[in-house]
């Protein structure tokens, strides 16, 4: 507890979540009021495994991306024993910043202001000018946690990061087949949304909006959550038919038990699709890894608090969601092909990205008029639906557990380091 | 993105190649020889009923008949000769303990002997494929039509690059191995690679059933190449699987099956015996050519682009009672009780949805031709109506329809546009 906080702030956290009702939407100030918002940095982003990458955007020593999390800069590169490492994107010399770029190649980290040098294992190399008592053993770059399930990257800025072992061992044998570290990007897309990050990951965690908003997703996504949904039948249907295939493949299907944390599945797509295309057809003709049956669904795996994909036959969609500000979030896309595809001959990244683009798009918009919902004077929290935002309801149950435990145990933690 | 142009679109059959009518045949046997100790070549003088020469093209068939207890019946073989040596043919037949009739000519289809036969048939030939690089995979006595094309390249010195993958059980069940060995001396662009699904311990080559990382390892750019695939349905199967995995063109992979299956024979000695004037014509439809198509327009061109591509193979195919509903630059079937929404769907549009029972006005499109019997609870306006919206979600077309473009979901939802994203 090395951050010491206004009593002020911890009691107003305190009285705002008194306030939250199970079952409902949270109150107005969780969506938008500056001060909760740094609570959910601190209790969540600094606290929680968040999804940085795919592995594949780093696959050589010296490889490195940067990200911000609120405005906390971690860069996180391979080093040059292959070793995938995150530090502290601050100089120790004075705090600047030392990658501005999101991504590059570096032989070492050089702070552009003064030239303090660090090796790609965080161990300060060179300084000038430095007085003979200066011990740059002192001075490495402050490491951030970092862990990678089947080249997915994720990063802990907590001190003690919580469990990932749990996590790894479900969902690897799901996404293995998959094969992410033999891919490359065929897309990007960086998008802000003008909206509090939690309304971005609880639009992501329904379908219940699915019918009436994306016309284009729907061609291939089955709107049931749970192979055993009864509201719908021919997709009942379908699932049975795919369990049954995918079990003769070897091919985990059955939903995990991931607590709040996680979630992960196998589910089919809508009978004659095979891929998330206008059409339903392959977006890209080699298949990943060494898959040679085009016609798997799609895994769906999220991570509390910022990251969801989708693992198809023929590519790998990974979003990762980080909140700019209380009324801001950017949401980053990434499409992965097979890392032998040729774009013109196996794909074309505008068809291979349309679907999830205006996706996006459309899901962009409805966050942003439900925030600007929120924010107006007439804002109640109103009623989930159990049956079809049952994983809304897991986010806001895990989100709130989040800041109680941060703001609740702290009087203790005060009074203990009193 | 040259090689767009090597596999570009050609007709069937290809121009300038010559048409050989199949014509009845008198197989007079010549020479036979023992290739493994279940595989017999048979060396034929092949005359046709018209006087003609006997020709044909390489990976084509016979139509052979031949008896079965006390029944004639026709079996289908691909001819091994390259198609070079005038009415000089060879057939290399496998038989087993069940196949009756392989096993008749194995014992006692003696040299001067004559059998009665029809052909040539067949277009696994790759004499109509582009003058691509080729991938040849013979499994078995699969590898007959592979031996008659690798031939055939043979005689004309051709430079084309081939890979040849022979698939046997053990290497005393390889065929052709003296002659491919000294091809490959006498071919610079040819390789050749053998695959046993059971060697011995001293084999120290390819083993095991065919995967992909094994095919990727002979041949990385077989996405690039025209495949010829020839033997039992399983291995063509995972072959096709492969093939397509790596990004290969559907109907640049082309198999053939038929002959080894004497269950096949049998399910029709029946129908030959209680027809014995069944014209050898008739055993074209047992052939089961697996070409899927005559070569059209689109089949050899790869990565087609999102509007020249087919609808999805789910949506069924208009019949005549079916009304046409015009939407978005695209014509779909609406059959008889299916609302607009429903059609769209099977169709594979998606139209915004909320309720599905005509009371939220998600659905709302604007009819600009054509009549509906609309059954909505409430969820359209007075006025919405009466400038030609409709709710397609409870709208039955009654004639052919045209939809308008703009859409009530919540965001224009239906129209696909630019999105905001920024592509790096």
């Amino acid at each position: 507890m090395s951050n010491p906080r206004v009593a002020g702030h911890e009691q107003k956290i305190r009285e705002a979540l008194a306030l939250c009702a199970d079952g409902y939407s949270l109150p107005q100030e969780f969506y938008s009021d500056p001060d909760i918002y740094r609570a959910d940095v601190e209790a969540v982003f600094f606290k929680e495994w968040l999804f940085v990458a795919p592995e594949c955007e780093l696959p050589d020593p010296g490889d490195f991306v940067t990200v911000q999390i609120d405005t906390t800069s971690v860069v996180v590169l391979r080093d040059q024993e292959g070793e995938l490492r995150a530090f502290h994107n601050s100089c120790r010399h004075r705090g600047s910043r030392l990658c501005s770029e999101h991504r590059g190649n570096k032989a070492r980290l050089v702070c552009p202001y003064h030239q303090w040098t660090y090796d790609l294992d965080g161990q300060l190399l060179a300084t000038r000018y430095m007085s003979k008592d200066f011990d740059p053993s002192k001075f490495p770059l402050k490491s951030v946690h970092v862990q990678t399930l089947e080249g997915l990257v994720y990063i802990c800025l907590a001190d003690e990061a919580p469990d990932f072992e749990s996590f790894r061992k479900a969902a690897s044998p799901y996404i293995a087949p998959h094969e992410p570290r033999r891919t490359k990007v065929a897309y990007e897309s960086v998008i802000v949304e003008e909206a509090n990050w939690k309304l971005v990951i609880e639009n992501n965690r329904e379908c219940y909006h699915c019918g009436g908003a994306h016309p284009e997703l729907l061609v291939s996504l089955v709107e049931m959550a749970l192979p055993d949904d009864a509201r719908f039948g021919e997709e009942f249907e379908i699932m049975q038919q795919k369990a049954r295939d995918w079990d003769a493949l070897g091919l985990p299907h059955a939903p995990v038990d991931g607590g709040l944390e996680f979630r992960c599945i196998r589910l089919p797509f809508r009978k004659g699709a095979i891929s998330m295309t206008l059409d339903g057809k392959l977006a890209c003709r080699k298949l990943l890894g060494e898959l040679t049956v085009p016609d798997l669904g799609s895994v769906r795996m999220f991570h509390v608090p910022n990251n969801w994909n989708h693992f198809l036959s023929d590519h790998i969609i990974v979003f990762r969601v980080l909140p700019l500000g209380p009324d801001r979030t950017e949401v980053r896309t990434l499409w992965l092909v097979h890392e032998d595809a040729v774009e013109g001959w196996d794909y074309e990244p505008e068809e291979l990205s349309e679907v999830w683009r205006v996706t996006n798009d459309q899901d962009r918009l409805l966050a942003e008029e439900n925030h600007r919902g929120i924010k107006a004077a007439g804002y109640e929290p109103g009623r989930y639906s159990e049956v079809a935002e049952f994983m809304v309801l897991n986010f806001i149950k895990w989100y709130r557990q989040q800041l109680s435990n941060q703001f609740d145990g702290s009087q203790d933690c005060l009074m203990a380091a009193e | 993105m040259e090689h767009h142009a090597s596999l570009a679109p050609r007709a069937f059959p290809k121009p300038g190649v010559p048409v050989f009518e199949p014509d009845d045949l008198r197989l007079v046997l010549v020479a036979r020889r023992a290739e493994t100790a279940n595989v017999t070549t048979y060396f034929f003088e092949a005359i046709r009923q018209d006087g003609q020469t006997f020709r044909h093209h390489p990976g084509q068939s016979l139509s052979l008949t031949l008896p079965s207890g006390s029944n004639l019946f026709q079996r289908s073989f691909t001819i091994a000769s390259g198609g070079m040596g005038g009415n000089c043919i060879e057939l290399t037949i496998k038989t087993g303990a069940q196949a009756q009739a392989t096993l008749w000519m194995h014992r006692y289809l003696h040299i001067g002997d004559t059998l009665a036969a029809r052909g040539p048939f067949g277009r696994f030939s790759l004499v109509h494929a582009p003058k691509a690089p080729l991938l040849l995979v013979g499994a078995g006595s699969g590898m007959t039509p592979i031996m008659s094309m690798l031939r055939w390249l043979r005689v004309r010195a051709d430079t084309l690059d081939t890979t040849l993958v022979q698939l046997a059980r053990s290497c005393a069940d390889e065929l052709f191995g003296d002659e491919i060995g000294a091809m490959a001396d006498a071919m610079p662009n040819l390789s050749v690679h053998l695959c046993l699904s059971r060697p011995d311990k001293t084999w120290t080559g390819l083993s095991g059933r065919i995967t992909r990382p094994m095919l990727r390892g002979i041949v990385p750019d077989m996405a690039r190449r025209v495949a010829f695939c020839c033997g039992p349905e399983p291995v063509m199967k995972a072959t096709r699987a492969i093939y397509l995995a790596e990004g290969g063109v559907e109907n640049a992979f082309v198999t053939e099956t038929f002959g080894g299956a004497e269950h096949d024979a049998a399910s029709r000695r029946r129908q030959v015996a209680m027809h014995p004037a069944v014209r050898p014509v008739e055993t074209l439809s047992r052939m089961n050519l697996s070409v899927p198509t005559p070569i059209d327009k689109g089949a050899w061109c790869p990565a087609p682009r999102m509007h020249e591509r087919a609808k999805p193979a789910s949506a069924p195919g208009p019949s005549s009672e079916d009304l046409m509903i015009g939407f978005r630059d695209k014509n779909f079937p609406a059959k008889p009780g299916q609302s607009v929404v429903a059609a769209a769907a099977a169709s594979g549009l998606r139209i915004p949805t909320g309720c599905g029972q005509g009371s939220c006005g998600t659905c709302r499109v604007r009819l600009m031709s054509g009549q509906v019997d609309m059954h909505d609870q409430g969820g359209i306006s007075r006025r919405d109506k009466a400038v030609g919206y409709i709710l397609a979600c409870c709208s039955y077309p009654l004639s052919d329809l045209e939809l308008g473009n703009d859409l009530a979901g919540s965001n224009q939802a239906g129209v696909v546009s630019p999105p905001s994203a920024s592509s790096k």
